[in-house]
């Protein structure tokens, strides 16, 4: 049987934005996670917080956390030395077939969606399959930019967007997603996305309309995120269903789900 | 330290379940934990047909708990009987199903249809505070829980136990129409009808503007009530309502309960459903107990 609680030991926290943490545990005997995979932080209060990895390797585990709420503020408040439960990992990650298929894989986020896709971006990288990868990260301004130098290790074909300028677009992602296809020699293989509803919902539409499958990671109020709850749910399109959709836990079956299937709220 | 409890002719190797809708079918922790550490499985609520459930979002946390409106999602009885139940008996556990029926005649189709002899009882869900017909709407009413319980009663052999709802003036009179009616159990208490506003958008967190409240921030109400139950009633309760650490679950058998269930906190901590028998056999040794069942309804009361 394979546990599913484990005690992460912090080791560093950052502070790398006014609204950014990255917290790093030691991950001793903790199963490796695929990008998209989530744990359940404890929390001083009553629902443990669902945070999707930013990073595992060598033995450590490091999560991207936004300050949201008082949840969000207990977890940047931890200092090296302490000891947290965390349930995981948790979820379905992106589906990485995809990888294999020749062609560029674009990535796009928003916000705390970020930090699965460094995940994924990294991942993507080291299996080497891919031959271009272009990342595309949206900020409200410049100076909620969390992404450091050293948080990106390789800052080639990474586009910065900031709504209110001073980045490297200025401008919403999607519209930096439109004007990467409109100048991409080849078409895309995949696009993967995690952020803000509106934002996935947006890119969805240009994938469908470019005829490229997107992948979306969405969050959800969960309940318990490990499947008992159901109060996490996602509907998906579905026709061999009477009711012409299917609901499905968001922390099971997802988070990640193909992006054209999902029923937005 | 003997952990055998009888809930009328039902005997469990131990006083702990899982509280229904917390733990699905128990097919997800099977996967991490023993579940031989358990009394037995109540499933999540069955219906005759399937159901969707509220609208999103379904959850919001509160001081010291949580609110749900799920509103009974599960895929209807037909499914139930032909694929769940085959993968909860693998358990090899006593299976407590958990029925909801919008019409008091649903109660009793279902009741029907429950043969398989791994299935020990039956929770009558009247109480489920979240759908608009059936559940909590009966369980508010004496008469009404008189009228299932006892078409249920002549519908089935099995233990039946009467799931009931905290949202009532006074709960005595809901266990005595249970037993009346021919009720083997109560399980007590369901959660309490509560609300969240989110002050930045003026709405109810919860798209279904209500839920209902669980966790320790209902556990003294709970207790409270098994206590008042426990003293008028002469069947069996199992107590339930945010217990979240042995003494909890010793606090509910000394108020009288005789098996309890462990819900959100479970959801939360999910090891402590494992851990509590052991747990509690430490503690009830501590406290001079040869047993758990001899605990049940101990309390001392101040005069």
């Amino acid at each position: 049987m394979v546990n599913l609680e484990h005690i992460l030991v912090l080791e560093k926290n950052e502070q790398v934005s006014s609204k950014v943490h990255v917290l790093t545990f030691a991950t001793e005997g903790v199963p490796q996670s695929k990008p998209g995979q989530f744990f359940e932080l404890k929390s001083p209060y009553f629902l443990r917080r669902p945070i999707g990895v930013m990073q595992q390797s060598n033995n450590k585990i490091s999560f991207g956390i936004r300050l949201v709420g008082k949840g969000t503020s207990a977890l940047c408040g931890l200092s090296p030395g302490d000891r947290l439960s965390a349930l995981g990992p948790l979820g379905r990650g992106f589906d990485l077939r995809h990888v294999s298929q020749p062609g560029d894989i674009v990535i796009v986020g928003g916000g705390s969606g970020i930090f699965p896709l460094l995940y994924l971006a990294d991942q993507m990288r080291t299996s080497g399959l891919i031959q271009g990868l272009n990342q595309i990260y949206g900020f409200r301004s410049a100076e909620e930019c969390f992404l450091e130098v050293e948080m990106c290790q390789h800052k080639n074909n990474m586009t910065l967007c900031s709504d209110s300028g001073g980045l490297d677009f200025h401008g919403h992602a999607v519209a930096a997603l439109e004007a990467f296809l409109a100048e991409a020699s080849a078409k895309p293989s995949a696009i993967f996305s995690c952020g803000p509803e509106a934002m996935m919902k947006s890119v969805v539409e240009v994938g469908k309309r470019e005829n490229i499958p997107v992948q979306v990671s969405l969050e959800t109020r969960m309940g318990c995120g490990i499947g008992l709850c159901r109060g996490c749910v996602v509907d998906l399109k579905d026709d061999s269903r009477e009711a012409g959709f299917r609901r499905v836990r968001c922390c099971k079956e997802g988070p990640v789900f193909p992006g054209d299937k999902v029923i937005w709220s | 330290m003997e952990t055998k409890v009888k809930i009328g002719d039902v005997v469990l190797s131990c006083p702990v379940l899982p509280a229904s809708g917390c733990f699905g079918y128990g097919i997800e922790l099977a996967q991490h934990y023993d579940l031989s550490a358990l009394g037995g499985i109540v499933s999540k609520a069955v219906t005759l047909e399937e159901r969707l459930g509220n609208d999103m979002p379904r959850i919001a946390e509160t001081p010291s708990g949580m609110l749900n409106a799920i509103g009974l999602e599960n895929p209807g009885v037909e499914f139930f009987l032909d694929v769940l139940l085959a993968q909860i008996k693998r358990f090899n556990l006593p299976i407590i199903v958990n029925l909801a029926g919008n019409e008091p005649t649903d109660y009793v189709e279902l009741a029907e249809k429950m043969q398989d002899p791994q299935i020990v009882a039956l929770e009558l869900n009247l109480s489920c505070p979240n759908v608009k017909s059936g559940c909590m709407s009966i369980g508010t009413n004496p008469q009404e829980i008189e009228r299932v319980v006892s078409a249920v009663r002549r519908a089935t052999e099995k233990p039946i136990w009467v799931k009931l709802t905290p949202n009532v003036t006074d709960i005595t009179e809901m266990a005595l129409a249970a037993e009346a009616a021919g009720a083997d159990a109560i399980s007590l208490i369901n959660t309490l009808l509560a609300m969240v506003v989110d002050v930045k958008t003026r709405r109810p967190l919860l798209k279904n503007n209500t839920g209902g409240l669980s966790g320790p921030a209902v556990m003294p109400v709970a207790l409270r009530m098994v206590s008042e139950c426990y003293r008028v009633i002469d069947i069996p309760i199992i107590g339930m309502g945010g217990i979240a650490s042995v003494e909890d679950a010793l606090a509910f058998l000394m108020a009288g309960a005789s098996a309890v269930q462990i819900g959100s906190s479970a959801m939360q901590n999910p090891g402590l459903l494992f851990s509590m028998k052991d747990e509690m056999c430490t503690m009830a040794h501590d406290l001079g107990f040869s047993s758990l069942s001899e605990i049940t309804g101990c309390l001392e009361y101040w005069n």
